[in-house]
This record gives structure tokens, sequence and C-alpha cells, in this order.
């Protein structure tokens, strides 16, 4: 099993135990990557086009101009890779040996963490929809919990159904030791 | 009109490098494992670095009188082509 004491996030506690850690998946991330990816591709492209097609662009002045232009245009793509990878990377599903916590990175100044105690999950599902996560093996892990909170969902993460299973395992736990079931959490008809 | 352009360009470098440090402090902040927020911040600011000083080097030495006044001449040329 990995060693993950080095994991640290706000609110651990000391005894608190880290037992998985999840990221969105490597091919979820690159998706939202994709565009500045692509854009850097024809960029670098125009850099070395540009010159044949206008020679009067590597004259003097225009050639100080020519080349500010694309130190700002690499200079904004590289900052956009990063402020696009914090929004995908940052957001992080961490099972400790108490419970879920959630920390959902929604843009780049807003930031929510929320957490799940084991013995309050009724249901766990796990959905993989189309042809790409099928074959690379990644979705969404549902759970549910009884009363009024929200769904917690596990977006687009790897091995979903390891992860669902890993889950449903430690709810059964964390019911005996509450000494609850699934149906007696349940609210009321 | 080259105090604008210079004034312009202090705006646009003051807001890279607030994003820049913003950036830092978020993979340093909330990265999980301290050892790699550092390696994160280490290459995102030595490109960074590299590319604003660079950036700043290559904004200094355009000559704006010279491109201002060919870029001038260029959009007149057809009132002067006109002329003949």
């Amino acid at each position: 099993m990995r060693n993950l004491s080095f994991v640290r996030f706000p609110g651990k506690h000391e005894e608190e135990r880290v037992i998985a850690v999840y990221h969105r998946h490597w091919f979820d991330i690159f998706s939202h990557l994709f565009l500045s990816v692509f854009l850097s591709v024809i960029l670098l492209g125009g850099f070395l086009i540009l010159p044949g097609l206008f020679p009067g662009i590597t004259e003097s002045p225009n050639v100080s101009f020519f080349f500010f232009l694309q130190n700002s245009f690499l200079l904004f793509l590289w900052v956009s890779l990063f402020l696009i990878w914090i929004d995908v990377y940052f957001d992080v599903w961490i099972i400790t040996n108490e419970r879920i916590v959630n920390i959902e990175q929604k843009d780049l100044f807003t930031r929510r963490v929320s957490e799940l105690r084991f013995h309050t999950i009724q249901d766990v599902t796990s959905e993989v929809n189309g042809i790409l996560p099928s074959i690379l093996d990644f979705g969404d892990v549902l759970v549910q919990t009884a009363g009024e909170s929200p769904r917690f969902i596990f977006h687009n993460i790897p091995n979903p159904v390891g992860v669902k299973d890993t889950i449903m395992k430690l709810a059964e736990r964390g019911r005996r030791h509450a000494g609850t079931t699934p149906e007696s959490d349940a609210p009321a008809a | 009109m080259i105090g604008i352009i210079n004034l312009l360009y202090l705006i646009l470098f003051l807001g890279l490098t607030t994003v820049g440090m913003y950036v830092c402090y978020h993979i340093l902040r909330y990265s999980l494992s301290k050892g790699a927020a550092f390696a994160t911040v280490f290459v995102f600011a030595t490109v960074f670095l590299f590319f604003l000083a660079t950036n700043a080097i290559t904004f200094f030495r355009i000559d704006w009188t010279a491109l201002l006044k060919s870029s001038s001449s260029f959009s007149s040329f057809p009132s002067t082509y006109s002329g003949f």
C-alpha cells in the first residue's frame, strides 16, 4: 500500500490516516489543457512560417516588435496553462480512516471543502459514460448520504469501480462502529 | 504616445507579476505534498521569470518612434498613392 503520510489538507486530525487520494484522470486534465496546447502549436508554427511569408517583419524596427509579440504570447500561454491546471488538478478527493474529504477548486478564488462521515453513507454508484472513459477506465463515483445533505460526487477519477468498492467497505465498517444500518439512517417517510 | 505605451506595459507587467505570484502562492498553500509543491513552483517560476525578463528586455528594445512612423506611413499609403 502507498505511504500517504506526507499528505496534508485543511482540518486534518492528528491521528487521522490517509487511505487514498484521488485527482481527476490525466485524460480529463489533458482535455482541459488541450486548447492551450493546440494554440501553442499553432503559435510555434506561426513563428516559423510568418518570417517566410512576410520578410518585412524581420527587418528593423519591426523585428524587435515581432520578438516582443512572440515572447508575450509564450508568457500568456505559460500562465494560462498553470491557471487551467490549478483549476482542474486541485479538485481532490481524500479518503481517510475517518471520513471522505472533497476539496473542490471552483475557480481561482473560489474553493470549497466538504466532508462526509462513513456511517452516513447510504448508497455508492460508479458511472462510466462514453468510449474513451471506458477504454481509459475513468468516470464518476456518486455517494448518496442519509438526510438532506447533497450527493457527494467524485468527478472523472481513475478506476471508479475500485473506488466504489473501497468506499462501500469503509461505509460498512463505519456503520458497524456507529451501530447503525442504512435503513435506520434514512429519514422517515 | 510613447508615454501611454509605457504606462500600458507597466500595467501589463504588474498584472502578470501579480498572477505569477498568486499561482506560486496557490501551489504552495494548497498542494497536498510539500515536496511536490516546491518542485512545481520551481518549474513554474523559472520559466515564468525567464519569459517575464525577456519580455521586458524586448519591450525596451523596441524603437517605438521608428515603428510608429513606419506604421503611420504604411496606413497613409493609399492617400499618397492617389495623389499621383
